[in-house]
């Protein structure tokens, strides 16, 4: 589940993300439209609910955030 | 004179920020805490009332507000309540605005309160985050502070609750209490410099001080330059305010965001927006732009271009962050300049992206350059309606336009 995440991520973006820690936003791998669309398009792929809560937190944007995120959501 | 140089203004940041440093110094137990907390209210009630004339029947107002979205504002809240309790925060913003806009016109009014609009961005921040349940951490004390905190009540940075209630609750160790005064004094210095001497020297060649008369006869060039000169002025001033407000938060123990990062340097608008207000771009981003854009995508079905969605949202987001200034025509052009400024550099964006060339582009130094000093003009543009405060202003303004229409 995680790898088909990170595979996601990484598609999307179009790049590999080598530091899993590093948020996509502060290092201008993503800009604000990007990063919505991912939120969007993670919500339909995985289908869970991204809260404000979650992306309106400084460095939310990481490999680890997302991943963790998206597990916390499947499992509620 | 400066007013931060004023005999009773440098009395009273001396009665505040020496018993706050002695505070700091000894600040073991829970009560130097609460001592300390306390002070800085007590300065920030002070201030708002003896020095931007907040009489106690506002602040009063401002108190009970304050005091009912905290205890109110928790995770579980239902929708309607944080509908309900946001359309009477921009009621208010609006109703202000209004107010400010027709007190500029000549008229005053008893409604007027200066730093009213970073108030109700505190407030809405506040009570989305408590909604979403982002705030963990509560304490009223705090919470009045983190709205009335005197160093950033005019004219901001924007303080995130949690941020301000990490700094104001955590007790530092003596090391980082030194270097934050050391640094805290810096900034002042070098926000005086800001303000005294390159505001001070800039601001007879700024645009609308030249007068109507110098101003239409001087040369495409001449007008271009003293634009530019304004924008300087406007931005040494905001940043030298920027750097005192975090000056004198430090000294009290308190890292302030902070709001400008070489915005002269940056190369496009979009960019801009990431160095020029930072804590309001972020503001913005995250309660204008973030759920908008979102809301959009989700209910699109794929009718509408992403493009369009994109744009759009951008341009409601820059558009609202003119706007935010001020209501009147002045702002509305100003808002409508930086949103298309906006948009139209997003769209040129994906039209190089889509050809695969933006990369090779975006390295071309020259074009760099060239791309720096358009964004600085288009800004120093922008500027002109923002200071066209005055009907007078803004008729010369057209005046000047017309001219090169004929």
């Amino acid at each position: 589940m995680n790898q088909e995440i990170i595979e996601f991520i990484e598609n999307t973006v179009g790049n590999k993300i080598e530091n899993q820690e590093m948020d996509l936003l502060d290092q201008g791998i993503l800009d604000s439209l990007e990063a919505i669309s991912l939120i969007v398009s993670l919500e339909k792929k995985f289908t869970i609910k991204f809260s404000f809560a979650d992306y309106s937190k400084p460095g939310f944007f990481s490999l680890t955030n997302i991943v963790e995120t998206i597990n916390k959501g499947k499992k509620q | 004179m400066l007013f931060y140089l004023q005999a009773k203004y440098i009395a009273f940041y001396a009665a505040v920020l020496v018993p706050s440093l002695i505070i700091q110094y000894f600040n073991t137990a829970s009560f130097a805490q609460k001592a300390k907390e306390s002070l800085i209210l007590l300065s920030s009630l002070f201030f708002l009332h003896f020095f931007l004339a907040v009489s106690f029947a506002h602040l009063s107002i401002l108190m009970g507000l304050a005091i009912s979205l905290f205890f109110t504002s928790k995770k579980g809240r239902s929708k309607i309540y944080l509908i309900l309790s946001l359309v009477v925060l921009v009621l208010i913003f609006l109703f202000s605005k209004t107010i400010k806009t027709s007190s500029l016109q000549g008229h005053h009014h008893f409604f007027n309160v200066l730093g009213i609009s970073y108030i109700i961005l505190k407030f809405v921040h506040y009570l989305i985050d408590s909604k979403a349940g982002v705030i963990k951490e509560k304490s009223f004390l705090i919470f009045i502070n983190f709205i009335f905190f005197f160093p950033t009540f005019i004219a901001g940075p924007i303080f995130r609750y949690q941020d301000f209630y990490e700094e104001l609750s955590t007790t530092k160790k003596k090391d980082e209490i030194f270097s934050l005064i050391i640094s805290g004094v810096k900034r002042i210095i070098i926000g005086m410099f800001k303000l005294i001497v390159v505001s001070k020297f800039t601001a007879p060649f700024a645009f609308f001080n030249l007068g109507p008369a110098f101003l239409l006869h001087s040369s495409f060039w001449g007008q271009v330059l003293y634009a530019n000169i304004g924008m300087l002025n406007l931005y040494f001033n905001f940043a030298g305010y920027s750097d005192l407000a975090i000056g004198i938060g430090a000294i009290l123990g308190i890292k302030v965001p902070e709001n400008f990062n070489y915005p002269l340097l940056v190369r496009n608008l979009q960019d801009f927006w990431k160095h020029w207000h930072i804590t309001l771009s972020n503001w913005m981003k995250n309660y204008i732009f973030f759920p908008f854009y979102k809301w959009l995508l989700e209910i699109n079905n794929q009718k509408l271009s992403l493009n369009f969605i994109s744009s759009l949202s951008l341009f409601l987001t820059f558009f609202l962050m003119g706007i935010f200034n001020g209501i009147g025509i002045n702002y509305f052009l100003h808002g409508l300049s930086l949103a298309s400024g906006v948009v139209v550099v997003f769209l040129w964006g994906n039209f190089l992206k889509k050809r695969n060339i933006l990369k090779k582009y975006l390295a071309i130094k020259p074009i760099k350059l060239i791309a720096t000093i358009m964004t600085i003009n288009y800004f120093s543009f922008c500027v002109l309606f923002f200071d066209a405060n005055t009907p007078e202003k803004l008729q010369l303004l057209f005046k000047i336009f017309k001219s090169y229409a004929e």
